[in-house]
């Protein structure tokens, strides 16, 4: 009998697309980079808050939870990204069973 | 009206028009290295809408900018005139790699390059009615469906309140009172229907179900004050919302006292902004920026 639905295929889709994003997010990442050398990295925290952003239905729109500062010395909360930004808050906010 | 041009809605609706030279949210030049037969005239626009959707799907995916991009994924697509002399590509979209197709995409050609509208649509979608001709005067408007609430998984009731852009050169004011008679004969018997048939006989008081109410309520309040001109309908509400423990609905409040403006409103959006629930006070904090932004322009 052939399986109308596959959870465990679904959820290694699933991370395969997540994986996708943070791969998107840190090619995003060392493009803002190239020649501003004081512009640090993200940290892992802020690439997986980015990679949400992306995974959720407003990557549409296009804006990363963070952006650089107006000096490219460091990250700024993009104002522009409430609803991902919501979205993300959303995610974290759901605590994973036991 | 003819009656073939009426729009059929899965959602609760209310509209606003807006004539603006660009399209609203958010809008880029760029340049492209892959052709697809773009529609010159009305009695190319056949053709162009029997383009293979991988096609149209390379095309957007191959529109280049200042940053690199994700993935866009088409679920359909439609070649209309959104003005005199200008054809433009209209295509529903998705870069979440989940099909969630969030995404409207306009498409107008601008010499050797493209201008691209990105909104944020909510669906379900169906393009003829989303690229339609409301008045029958040969172009069409673009209508955006805005969910009022985030999206929130399965628990999404993705109630819209729809928005009616329209391509002019030149902007005049807002027109939303263009259309009444539309929403007099779909939309607002279609809200009464919704609410009877969703909401009563169910569970009334489940959290959804007071969401799902009052979604329905701040649809038909924004249209009273944007047609009705009755700029203090769902003041109170908006009251009952904000004191209200369930986030969604203060979600709901900030939105209507960003809406009407105003020394009242914006007390009632500082107070908001000291709430202990981090996505309402940001989301107000938010709104009242918005608003000072305004008025110091």
């Amino acid at each position: 009998m052939v399986n109308a639905f596959d959870w465990i295929e679904n959820t290694q889709q699933g991370k395969n697309v997540y994986q996708s994003k943070l791969n998107f997010v840190t090619q995003w990442v060392a493009g803002q980079r190239t020649n501003r050398p004081n512009l640090p990295d993200l940290t892992a925290a802020q690439k997986e808050d980015d990679a949400l952003v992306f995974y959720g239905p407003y990557a549409v729109q296009l804006q990363h939870y963070y952006i650089p500062n107006a000096n490219y010395n460091g990250w700024i909360v993009n104002p522009n990204c409430a609803n991902g930004q919501g979205y993300v808050s959303a995610v974290r906010s759901r605590t994973v069973p036991n | 009206m003819d009656e073939t041009k009426r729009i059929v809605t899965f959602l609760l609706t209310a509209m606003v028009v807006m004539p603006i030279c660009v399209f609203a949210q958010r809008t880029d030049l760029m340049s492209s290295g892959y052709i697809v037969k773009w529609p010159n005239t009305m009695e190319d626009i056949s053709a162009g809408n029997s383009i293979p959707k991988e096609e149209i799907s390379r095309l957007l995916n191959s529109l280049k900018g200042a940053e690199v991009e994700p993935a866009w994924q088409v679920q359909e697509f439609r070649f209309a005139p959104i003005s005199k002399g200008v054809i433009a590509l209209a295509a529903i979209v998705d870069a979440s790699g989940r099909e969630l197709f969030y995404g409207l995409v306009i498409l107008t050609r601008e010499g050797a390059k493209y201008r691209r509208t990105l909104f944020t649509s909510a669906p379900p979608h169906f393009l003829p009615t989303e690229a339609v001709d409301l008045d029958g005067d040969g172009v069409v408007e673009i209508i955006v469906k805005e969910p009022v609430l985030d999206y929130r998984g399965a628990a999404t009731n993705i109630v819209c309140w729809n928005s009616i852009y329209k391509y002019e050169e030149g902007s005049g004011g807002p027109v939303e009172t263009y259309y009444p008679a539309y929403y007099t004969r779909s939309v607002l018997p279609y809200l009464s229907f919704l609410y009877e048939t969703a909401l009563k006989g169910g569970n009334e008081t489940s959290a959804r179900s007071r969401v799902l109410a009052a979604e329905i309520d701040f649809v038909r309040f924004k249209y009273q004050r944007k047609m009705n001109d009755e700029p203090r309908a769902g003041w109170d509400e908006a009251l009952r919302w904000s004191q209200s423990k369930v986030s969604e609905l203060q979600v709901l409040a900030i939105k209507t006292f960003e809406d009407m403006e105003g020394a009242e409103a914006s007390e009632r959006l500082e107070m908001l902004s000291r709430s202990p629930d981090a996505v309402v006070a940001s989301r107000a904090a938010a709104a009242l920026n918005r608003l000072r932004n305004k008025r110091a322009r």
